[in-house]
């Protein structure tokens, strides 16, 4: 095994070679190369393009230079030692620091880099959350009282959507779960590609700060679908916009192509596809859209770029600006799916553990997961009714409607799951349950969209706000932090206070149904999306929305409080403190080194708690155990 | 790779000892991987029947035949390479990587000159494709030559074994499939 090689080798630089440490610490470390690389090509550029007006810098010189500062930071932060030294047939020089360390450090162990991912999300979260609150202060009154002008607002609006998009919704679970849980649930001792996983984690950084940098160049209007001709007239700050996403999406590739191979190589004896936990099922489906749309909206981004700084034409007057919409919704609704399927494997891995029952259906589960997987890459048009004839509506618009079915499926097998089951009322399922409710309104408030008529009343109104945000925060944010309070016992060994979670629960979900329940009234009334100034009569709507989601902001600030506080000084807990089957809960919280002392040997599913001898009675009908002991439990049991 | 790291830096080493199963492993992960790649180049066809049609403008039709050639020679030497590397004869493979890394330079020279010298506006639909798809195969033969000129200094300390040779078979089948691709590319831009 490479780990063990690795470990092996660790061992002996010990002895041999304590000066490869490096000098500086590793994140400072890429900063400096990244910054030096970034003057680098900057300068040099300048220098060959001698803009007018002695500027030193251009938008060909920035991007040239993002792409060496890309170098630069990967190579600081450990690259240098294992990659490039070993690829050179140098012995890898990489000595990994010890405790907290290890988190700001190149890491190959899979726990690091999901709890990297996972505290990077969350951080993410809250920026763009604060972004967020920003543009709702901005909204409470029908003209500007925040951000001094309307491109400011829209940069604001930009810099919201495409974080949470790109860097939190698809990584979070997906990068911080998956990472951390897809091992250990088949019963591996780590990814198969770990150098690979390290550095996919290190663009995340490099990804966010850059679109977060982009105000330095003016900013960019475009929301997080850089619509084209648009694009052509935002501020410089849009190719931040394009070299941001990309080195995300890369991120997500490499992470897809680690996720896919561990799966299929790297389960325990027993582990059979038919046995393999629904989590890791969603992560596979999402692993596979994730590696044939993200190089193909990579590559768009590219020629987005290319068009400010060749100039080529390929989505200006030209050429075809719907193109772009197309090769962007291409990816962009499989996109949806891809945040949504992981929130899905959530639901399905919470829910027998806390309804103690077998869980319902699992392969319609499984058969849904696949049909959404296939169908959702023939509903993009759907985003772009407005731009075509009435007889092209209709396909779209019957995919995307069908899609529902296989969605409904989740919902069948979840409900089958707690029918006539006695639930245990922990936060972790208390948050599916709500994110049930949530993903329900915004689903069903999908199909409407997704017909004709209606989405060209409402097309770019709020009422699209509504419903995306109740599919993402209400179906996505919601099961993430369901798996946070099902998972942190395991990652960290500390309890979370269930008292206070249900309290942050509950008022999450208050403040979530108020703010974005309402937006959807709001749309209908002609709220316009993304506009900082609007008519008048809709400032009374707007001031309650505004209060509300203040509200959902400080809940969800207090709901980190809560992680922080049991991180640090919650109860210890077991290996299992929920009773669950999967292999995640067979190793110590938090588990050692290489998961599991021998790789376990599975025998019979995960779900199975019909089947164990431990509490049959939970399938016996409780009218006839009260009144009628001699009736037999046809029907229900198993 | 992992076994050079050992004290001596200056001998040889024969590569890491990998079963079967994890070469099987490691190789479907790298195909996993290249699908992605093919994703890109299946986008950027896509996008030039999209944005251009079938058009095809005069250009220099010269160079191209020349990069063909030293394409298809340098994709010969690399599976000589490969299969040097199966049969553990490490002198032969690292004449055959010296051979292909020098056909991959000189091929993309070539490139370099077909660029500067076919005359099209790139702020045209034709012309922006032409140099977008030939460009970016043009950066993907950049990292192959990277890999190939790494991997000829990686045989210094590393002898390749029967059993695992995967660092050269992973830098063949990416160059091979380079090759696949600049003919494809050859085709849709010069032909259809």
């Amino acid at each position: 095994m490479a780990t063990e090689m690795g470990a092996q080798h660790t061992g002996e630089k010990e002895e041999s070679a304590p000066q490869h440490r490096p000098s500086l610490p590793p994140v400072l470390r890429g900063m400096v190369w990244g910054g030096i690389a970034f003057a680098l090509l900057n300068f040099f550029v300048i220098a060959i393009q001698r803009p007018e007006y002695g500027a030193l810098v251009s938008e060909v010189s920035v991007s040239v230079g993002m792409g060496g500062a890309l170098i630069g930071w990967l190579l600081g932060i450990g690259g240098y030692e294992t990659w490039l030294l070993p690829w050179f047939g140098r012995p890898a020089a990489w000595r990994e620091p010890e405790g907290w360390q290890r988190y700001f450090s190149f890491s190959t162990d899979h726990k690091v880099i999901g709890i990297q991912y996972l505290i990077t999300a969350t951080g993410t979260f809250l920026v763009a959350g604060m972004v967020a609150m920003a543009m709702r202060y901005n909204l409470m009154t029908p003209s500007l009282n925040l951000f001094p002008t309307s491109v400011a607002y829209e940069s604001a609006v930009s810099i919201h959507g495409t974080l949470m998009l790109f860097a939190v919704s698809v990584v979070a679970i997906v990068g911080g779960f998956g990472n951390y849980f897809v091992p250990l649930m088949i019963g591996a001792k780590d990814m198969v590609f770990p150098r690979l996983n390290g550095i996919s984690y290190w663009l995340i950084p490099f990804g966010v700060l850059t679109i977060l940098l982009s105000p330095l160049l003016g900013g960019f209007v475009t929301g997080w679908t850089g619509y084209e001709p648009l694009a052509a007239r935002s501020p410089s700050g849009q190719i931040f916009y394009y070299i941001g996403v990309f080195t995300l999406g890369l991120s997500s590739l490499l992470t897809a192509v680690n996720v896919i191979a561990t799966t299929v190589f790297l389960r325990a004896p027993g582990v059979t596809w038919g046995r393999l936990p629904m989590f890791v099922w969603a992560m596979l489906v999402t692993s596979l859209l994730n590696l044939y749309w993200v190089p193909s909206i990579g590559t768009t981004f590219i020629l987005g770029l290319l068009d400010r700084l060749v100039p080529t034409d390929f989505f200006g007057q030209g050429g075809l600006p719907l193109a772009w919409q197309s090769l962007f919704w291409l990816f962009g609704h499989p996109e949806v799916y891809i945040i949504m399927l992981p929130a899905w494997g959530i639901w399905l891995e919470v829910l027998p553990v806390f309804a103690r029952k077998t869980l319902f259906a699992q392969r319609w589960a499984l058969i849904g997961f696949i049909v959404i997987m296939l169908m959702s890459n023939l509903v993009w048009a759907h985003h772009m009714f407005t731009d075509m004839g009435n007889a092209e509506m209709i396909p779209f618009m019957l995919f995307t409607e069908l899609i529902s079915i296989p969605t409904g499926f989740m919902y069948l097998v979840a409900l089958g799951t707690m029918w006539r089951s006695r639930i245990r009322l922990t936060t972790p399922m208390i948050l599916v349950l709500m994110s049930l409710f949530n993903f329900l309104i915004g689903g069903l408030s999908g199909v409407f969209l997704a017909d004709g008529p209606v989405n060209l009343a409402v097309h770019d109104s709020y009422f699209v706000v509504a419903h995306f945000h109740y599919t993402i925060i209400g179906g996505m944010v919601f099961a993430w932090l369901a798996g946070m309070y099902y998972w942190l016992p395991k990652i960290t060994g500390h309890a979370i206070n269930e008292v206070w979670g249900k309290i942050n629960a509950v008022a999450i979900f208050i403040g979530f149904n108020a703010t974005f329940g309402q937006m959807f009234l709001a749309g209908m009334h002609g709220m316009n999306r993304r506009i900082a100034l609007y008519p008048a009569y809709l400032a009374h709507q707007n001031l309650w929305i505004s209060i509300s989601a203040f509200v959902l902001g400080a809940a969800f600030a207090s709901t980190m409080v809560n992680f922080g506080i049991a991180w640090v000084r919650g109860r210890q807990v077991g290996a299992n403190p929920w009773d669950a089957k999967t292999l995640e809960w067979k190793t110590a919280s938090p588990p050692p080194k290489e998961n599991f002392e021998e790789i376990p040997v599975v025998t019979e599913g995960f779900y199975g708690y019909g089947n164990a001898g431990a509490e049959p009675e939970i399938f016996v009908p409780r009218v006839a155990v009260a009144a009628d002991p001699p009736a037999p439990p046809t029907g229900v049991s198993g | 790779m992992a076994s050079a790291r050992i004290s001596n830096e200056t001998s040889v080493h024969a590569a890491e000892a990998l079963t079967p199963e994890q070469v099987r492993m490691y190789a479907a992960g790298f195909w996993i991987f290249m699908v992605s790649e093919a994703i890109i180049f299946i986008t950027l066809f896509g996008v030039r029947f999209l944005l251009a049609g079938t058009t095809v403008l005069p250009t220099n039709r010269i160079i191209p035949i020349a990069t063909t050639v030293l394409l298809l020679a340098s994709g010969y030497t690399s599976s000589v390479s490969s299969r040097a590397a199966a049969q553990g004869e490490n002198v032969r493979l690292r004449q055959y990587v010296r051979l292909t890394s020098l056909l991959a330079f000189l091929s993309l020279i070539s490139v370099a000159i077909g660029w500067a010298t076919a005359g099209l506006d790139p702020a045209k639909q034709y012309g922006g494709i032409f140099y977008t798809i030939i460009g970016y195969h043009a950066f993907h033969e950049l990292v192959g030559l990277f890999l190939f000129v790494s991997l000829l200094i990686r045989t210094r300390r590393i002898a390749y074994t029967p059993q695992n040779h995967l660092a050269v078979q992973g830098t063949v089948w990416f160059w091979e499939f380079l090759i696949v691709v600049w003919i494809l590319a050859y085709i849709i831009l010069y032909f259809i």
